[in-house]
């Protein structure tokens, strides 16, 4: 073949626009042992580009091969079953969770917070409830010692 | 779950008293009290300036937990006090159990080897809902002291456990 009508198929051919038969026909040219040495290059990556091509056809298994992809775990077995289960399982925990901290009125940190975060408000609020404890408790005690329950009490305490 | 048994342990206080507290701390009606272990921690760098602070901050020293939940004016204190007791029946040893005209107090305790770990007032009148837990390490003749009742003839019994603990 004409070098100069070569070159300009190759032109084509980077350009994308060669036809099937120009195609077949850069592919016997340039597979030819006295290709001049400045096409070489070329000759190289339109094989390549030739070959990757022919990779990428979907092999005669192909549509076998990608059903048998889906339908894996249909018919999972013990093993899928199992996975299945515990999928489930996970699922009701984390619902059960939610479901209750959603249940809950207050957020769940407020629970071991203190009402004060100023010790000197939380101080004189300790000192109010003690010394109403402290108060009702003498007033109980006062009133509760003539009363037999007390000694009973008195010598569980004791005996305890 | 997990939660409220994290809760819970962090807590120390008794779960029944804690179910209690939780149900009603956000009602607007209550005024609820919560002082951690780590508030009471904090109180131990305070000076006391008088010998009634000094006592209050030797009890306090000793505490790891307050919770209060208080209502002033409510119609029907008496309900809460049931359902409170009934809530955490089971739970304490009762102590003490005052009824007056006005108002039904109980005192209930949580203890073992003559230390009290746990105490519960617990206080109803028409109006007025009372519930206090205190937790930590609890000394009844020091929390006697705190309103100067040295006097008073119910002290007798407390020296004596004083004495029973000592030996």
């Amino acid at each position: 073949m004409d070098l100069n009508q070569l070159e300009r198929l190759l032109h084509k051919y980077s350009d994308g626009t060669t036809s099937e038969a120009e195609e077949a026909t850069l592919r016997t040219e340039l597979s030819k042992a006295d290709l001049p040495v400045h096409l070489k290059p070329y000759a190289e990556m339109f094989m390549f580009y030739q070959q990757e091509r022919e990779k990428e056809f979907l092999g005669a298994g192909f549509d076998e091969q990608v059903l048998k992809k889906i339908n894996y775990g249909q018919n999972p077995g013990r093993l899928g079953l199992l996975w299945k289960l515990a999928g489930i399982a996970a699922a009701i925990l984390l619902a059960v969770s939610l479901s209750y901290v959603a249940i809950r009125k207050e957020p769940l940190p407020a629970i071991a917070d203190d009402t004060y975060s100023d010790p000197q408000k939380a101080f004189e609020e300790t000192r109010k409830a003690l010394m109403m404890l402290s108060g009702k408790f003498n007033e109980g005690a006062k009133h509760v010692e003539k009363l037999e329950t007390f000694s009973e009490v008195q010598e569980e305490i004791i005996m305890n | 779950m997990l939660f409220t048994l994290v809760s819970n342990s962090l807590l120390a206080q008794s779960p029944a008293f804690v179910k209690f507290y939780d149900k009603y701390a956000a009602n607007t009606s209550f005024t609820q009290v919560s002082v951690t272990s780590k508030m009471f921690s904090l109180f131990t760098e305070m000076e006391g300036t008088d010998e009634e602070e000094k006592q209050l901050m030797e009890v306090m020293g000793k505490l790891k937990g307050l919770k209060v939940l208080a209502a002033d004016s409510i119609s029907n204190g008496k309900k809460y006090f049931t359902e409170a007791a009934g809530a955490i029946k089971g739970t304490y040893e009762e102590l003490m159990t005052v009824k007056n005209a006005s108002e039904d107090i109980q005192f209930m305790i949580i203890e073992s080897g003559g230390k009290i770990s746990e105490l519960l007032m617990l206080v109803g009148s028409d109006s007025k809902f009372f519930i206090m837990s205190l937790y930590g390490e609890i000394d009844l003749k020091q929390i006697s002291k705190l309103s100067g009742a040295m006097r008073i003839q119910g002290m007798e019994y407390l020296n004596k456990m004083d004495d029973q603990n000592k030996n």
